[in-house]
């Protein structure tokens, strides 16, 4: 069936590749439409409990989309008109920004934030700097004094040693868009920066925008990598066809991709590049394989073109096919995490692998049925040719030798060894503070590190304490509660500190009593806490107090400050809050998990952890399935398991060893990466398989195979390898840098695998799926000649390689 | 021909075995989350300690007792700390000791606790109130013949003579807080309170007469340096001083506005701690008084301070110790197992 398929193709070349053309045009118009950004819930996993809390409750308790910004002096303290008068202004500033809830921004300069005195009128309750700046000096020396003893305010939003100050901000999700709120922050930050004033902020919007904006840097190396492949390729191939059809192929089929999702509405996140580029290699990848095997036949003395793209097209099908099929599954099984940005991961990839099959295997030989014989010379020719085949003949001489297949063996089982016991290191989440997107020394982690040292924490987290009935949260038992609860988290590494309606009440209850700190307390009663909340509440809004409880005081939040948002951090965290819950219950009142940003991190952290383990299985069984299935044979399907393992062993140990954490950017990177040490296995198998049907001779076979797929081999990892450090070297992105080595690295094992793993293993076990099956397809002509080629011989000047086959003379019947 | 049956039989059955534990990976195995036991600190960021004990001669032995039930010990004059079990999570206001095995705290909701084994052992007792406020405890003392007293609100005075098993009112029924007791070197029993108000006890309590107060503001701590020398402090930076006894009172200028609540006499100065970070020293004559922070940046509030044998101790909002004049909060190490018998065996 593939004999007629690719016969037909080739037969209508022309139709064929009228419509590719066609079809390309159209979905380039679509793919120009493409839309790049980021969306905050493509990160939630919808059904997860902690995201349904985070949905009810974030619009009063504070969502995972918040900023914050600090503005800091250099000399003297914040207690300076001047210095205030910024606060107020960035205030002010902020609520002109898109998106801003306008309910939660709080600083100095807002209503949010005030004072309870007892003064000969009684007891006020009034915001510290709102509407208005103190009028002098006494104004702001009381301004000073109010804050230090106010613990909702001082160390909360003024540093303890009052040089600092920040405001906070939070943004609706479902109408950012980090590509317009952050120029606009910045505007904000820039126009209060000046001499003696440092002005820095953090926060989830911050981060997706400078993602953003360094999409056309992104875009620059993209191209600079496509430049340095191609000069690569051209190298190493030294023709034209060599050099363009692997690009081609990827950007043709990546054209379709993107067209697609464009056409169905998906989004493409920015940090997706790699993954795309991690992709495109698979094309590069088999369309190098094409090429060789193309030209191998082209040597072997099948000189009609159309004739040579028609058994390659053939043989290297079932390879190509099952290499495709292996990545779709891998990438599949990561859409079951239930996480929209992994499942659109996911779909985006297996889709463009799917392309794959058109686009690069059928469309590459039939592009090839244009070449003309005789009429190609080689563009540059450095000699790669001949020190490819010597170090071919290398691997040859290693594998088929039963000592030296041993070792190869050996040290690849203690590779796995090895690496498997680091592999069990890998952090679920981050695994350093500050954001993993960027280098630890970037503004960004360095604001980042500033703030967190300053104050609780700029990353938040709440836990809703739902009550049965109205004013449960008024009651005294309920307070204690929270407040030990409270003092149960602040113990935990990470927590800066948190707040409650129970900080709100406290130092009301010690102004109530003459400013004595033996009555820094919640009251005794239902009645005396209601009371003491009407007071502090007197002449505000009723949103004012809305961060910790609603209007009816039977749902509240306790808000924890987070340093950082490490992985070990929030499960310690999130574990604590059930642990206080189980150990300390009071009736009618339950405590819930939970929202904000770390709210948001813990669930997506809970749903990879949990699912990390499942889809690695899951991968693995795709996996042994279709090799089982396209050789026919549950050997197969054992064979190759233990590549991947090891593929897999090596990227977590990697990762582990770099503090590279498993979140949602990286996870479809290693997922897809993991996929990628079978490639080309497959084309060497194959090779093998092919070559022992014809010569009954397994050391013949694998040299036949190393110095066919082994050259593509080489070719596509030395292009990959040397093209995606260049992401190390230029991108501002450490995710970008670090997904670059992996993919390197990757590249590396997996080619070591191929050349000299994969040939000791069938040299050694003789499986049946390879050696026990001559004449199970039908042999096409002209293809008899298995060994060396006579250029890779000659070129090489080794006798040994050089060896003719009596078929050889009959393949030029 | 055996050979490859077997060959074939060994490859079915491994297969068969692995995809079967795939498919059990895949379906059934729920990865746990390993959270590592927090220790709890016996300092935590929440805590604050109302009251500081430091039994003994040497100062080393140091108790402090505070937020939600929590009383913590030192057996190195603050070095290390360990968490004591109490059964009361409401505040305790104030902890005394008669030495390093008896002690002596009590605080809101008529709580009063004692031990008898350095604190490895909290007894709740039974302690009279009175209704509408009148358990609130708010400072105990012990006097030099080993009597204990407490006060609190709603006139509250509660003495015990039997190291705290037992308490009985001596002060009757009035609407105010207590906010300290003392015994001057004469027998003399001493109270302040709110309003400005000070009483004495010539008969170890049993009738109460008001002495003349020079001030309206609550006075909150009293202490007597000798039996003619005495300081009490207050609210809105209120200095008190006698020199005869506690007959006549005297306003000082304390060179600050802020509250203080707590007055001890280190052997060389009375020392004043309050609120925003104040600390306030005055001479042994308590004529002149200068006004000070416990640390520069330091604005917390602290309610009391006690001096022994070169050890200064204040709590508050933070806990720690003033030596040459340098403030040093005590922070939390959690010590090993084992810590705490082998320093109190040692």
């Amino acid at each position: 069936m593939v004999e007629r398929i690719a016969r037909a193709c080739i037969r209508h070349r022309v139709v064929f590749m009228a419509v590719m053309v066609v079809v390309t045009a159209v979905m380039g118009v679509f793919a120009t439409r493409l839309d790049v950004r980021t969306i905050f819930t493509d990160l939630q996993p919808a059904g997860h409990p902690y995201i349904q809390t985070n949905e009810r409750y974030k619009e009063t308790f504070g969502g995972a989309n918040s900023v914050t910004i600090m503005v800091r002096v250099d000399k003297g303290d914040i207690f300076r008109l001047p210095v205030l008068r910024t606060i107020q202004q960035v205030t002010r500033d902020l609520q002109q920004v898109d998106a801003v809830n306008q309910f939660q921004i709080v600083s100095l300069a807002t209503k949010k934030l005030k004072n309870v005195r007892a003064s000969t009128y009684g007891i006020e309750s009034l915001p510290l700097m709102w509407p208005d700046l103190p009028q002098d000096q006494e104004g702001v020396k009381a301004l000073r004094e109010a804050v230090i003893a106010n613990p909702t305010v001082y160390g909360q939003y003024v540093s303890r040693d009052l040089k600092a100050a920040i405001i906070t901000v939070d943004f609706i999700d479902r109408l950012i868009d980090y590509g317009k709120v952050y120029p606009q922050l910045e505007e904000v930050v820039n126009r209060a920066r000046r001499d003696g004033l440092e002005v820095r902020m953090v926060g989830q919007p911050v981060l997706a925008g400078l993602v953003i904006e360094h999409l056309p840097e992104t875009l620059r190396i993209v191209g600079m990598i496509v430049l340095a492949i191609a000069l690569i390729l051209l190298i190493t191939k030294g023709t034209l066809r060599g050099m363009l059809l692997p690009l081609v192929s990827s950007a043709v089929t990546g054209v379709w991709v993107l067209g697609t999702i464009s056409l169905l509405g998906i989004n493409l996140d920015p940090l997706a590049v790699v993954i795309t580029f991690l992709i495109s290699a698979r094309a590069i990848s088999h369309a190098v394989q094409l090429n060789a095997g193309f030209d191998n036949e082209r040597r072997n003395g099948v000189l009609d073109a159309r004739r040579a793209a028609e058994i390659t097209l053939h043989k290297l099908f079932r390879p190509g096919l099952l290499g495709l099929a292996t990545d779709a599954g891998a990438m599949l099984v990561v859409a079951l995490t239930p996480i929209p940005l992994l499942e659109k991961a996911a779909v985006i990839g297996a889709m463009w692998i799917g392309a794959m099959v058109i686009g690069t295997i059928i469309m590459i030989p039939v592009a090839l049925s244009w070449v003309r014989a005789g009429h190609e010379r080689r563009l540059v020719d450095v000699g790669a040719d001949g020190a490819m085949t010597a170090f071919l003949g290398g691997c040859t001489r290693l594998t088929t030798r039963r000592g030296s297949a041993l070792a190869v063996l050996g040290v690849a089982l203690l590779v796995l060894a090895v690496s498997g016991w680091y592999a069990r290191d890998i952090k679920v989440g981050d695994a350093n503070p500050g954001s993993p997107i960027l280098w630890p020394d970037s503004e960004y982690n360095q604001a980042d590190a500033a703030i967190n040292e300053r104050f609780p924490g700029s990353n938040r987290m709440f836990v809703a304490v739902e009550g049965d009935k109205e004013d449960t949260l008024k009651r005294p038992d309920v307070l204690r509660n929270i407040t030990r609860f409270q003092a149960y988290m602040e113990a935990q590494d990470g927590v800066g500190g948190t707040q409650s309606l129970a900080d709100v009440i406290r130092p009301v209850n010690m102004i109530l009593h003459e400013g004595n700190p033996r009555y820094f307390k919640i009251g005794d009663s239902k009645m005396v806490n209601g009371e003491i909340l009407f007071i502090a509440l007197s002449g505000s809004d009723p949103g004012d107090i809305a961060r910790f409880a609603d209007t009816k005081y039977q749902n509240g939040a306790v808000q924890m400050a987070f340093r950082n948002h490490q992985g070990d951090t929030i499960r310690t965290a999130v574990q604590a809050v059930k642990d206080f819950a189980d150990e300390h219950p009071v009736e009618g009142v339950h405590y819930r998990l939970a929202g904000g940003l770390i709210g948001v991190l813990a669930a997506v952290n809970e749903v990879i952890f949990s699912g990390q383990i499942q889809s690695i299985a899951l991968a693995l069984l795709v996996l042994f399935t279709f090799c089982a299935l396209a050789y026919r044979s549950p050997q197969a399907g054992l064979f190759f398991l233990p590549l991947v393992v090891l593929s897999n062993t090596i990227t977590f140990s990697f990762m582990s060893w770099q503090g590279i954490g498993l979140n949602v950017n990286t996870l479809p990177v290693a997922a897809l990466g993991i996929g990628l040490g079978v490639d080309y296995a497959f084309y060497i198998a194959d090779r093998i398989r092919e070559g022992f049907a014809h010569t009954g001779s397994a050391e013949r076979s694998i040299r036949f195979a190393l110095l066919t797929a082994g050259r593509g081999v080489i070719i596509t990892a030395a292009t990959m390898i040397a093209s995606v450090v260049l992401w190390y070297f230029f991108s501002s992105l450490r995710f970008q840098a670090e997904m670059g080595l992996l993919i390197a690295l990757w590249m590396s094992v997996s080619a070591i695998s191929a050349l000299v793993v994969i040939p000791s293993m069938i040299y050694l076990i003789r499986p049946r799926f390879i050696f026990g099956v001559a004449g199970d397809t039908a042999v096409p002509e002209g293809e008899e000649a298995y060994t060396e080629d006579a250029s890779a011989g000659r070129d090489a000047g080794e006798a040994d390689v050089t060896e003719q086959t009596p078929a050889r003379a009959a393949a030029r019947r | 021909m055996a050979r490859r049956h077997f060959a074939h039989a060994l490859e079915i059955t491994l297969s068969v075995l692995i995809l079967a534990g795939l498919f059990y990976v895949a379906f059934f195995v729920k990865p746990a989350v390993d959270v590592p036991e927090v220790r709890r600190s016996a300092i935590e960021p929440r805590d604050n300690f109302y009251g500081v004990a430091a039994p003994g001669d040497d100062g080393a032995v140091v108790w402090a007792a505070g937020r939600s039930g929590k009383i913590i010990r030192s057996e190195d004059g603050g070095e290390h700390w360990h968490a004591q079990n109490t059964p009361v999570f409401h505040h305790i206001q104030d902890i005394a000791a008669w030495d390093a095995d008896t002690a002596v705290a009590a605080g809101d909701q008529g709580t009063v606790l004692i031990t008898q084994d350095g604190g490895d052992d909290w007894q709740a007792v039974d302690a009279p109130t009175r209704p509408r406020g009148g358990d609130q405890f708010l400072r105990v003392r012990i006097d030099a013949q080993g009597r204990a007293w407490i006060t609190g609100t709603m006139g509250v005075v509660l003495v015990s003579d039997d190291r705290g098993r037992s308490w009985r009112l001596t002060h009757p029924k009035q609407d105010i807080g207590w906010n300290d007791v003392t015994v001057a070197p004469d027998g003399t029993v001493w109270l302040v309170g709110e309003f400005g108000t000070i009483k004495r006890s010539g008969d170890d309590g049993a009738s109460w007469e008001e002495v003349d107060s020079p001030t309206d503001s609550s006075l909150m701590a009293v202490t007597f340096r000798d039996a003619g020398h005495a300081v009490a402090v207050g609210l809105s930076g209120t200095v008190l001083t006698t020199s005869d006894g506690g007959t006549h009172w005297q306003t000082r200028k304390a060179g600050t506005g802020a509250h203080l609540f707590d007055v001890a006499w280190d052997g060389a100065r009375y020392i004043a701690v309050g609120n925003g970070g104040a600390l306030v020293t005055g001479n042994a004559d308590g004529e002149r008084w200068t006004a000070g922070s416990i640390a520069a940046g330091n604005f917390g509030w602290y309610t009391e301070v006690t001096a022994v044998a070169g050890h200064t101790y204040i709590t508050g909002q933070t806990l720690g110790t003033l030596a040459d004049g340098q403030w040093r909060a005590f922070h939390s190490r959690p010590a090993p197992e084992n810590d705490e018998e082998a320093s109190r065996n040692g």
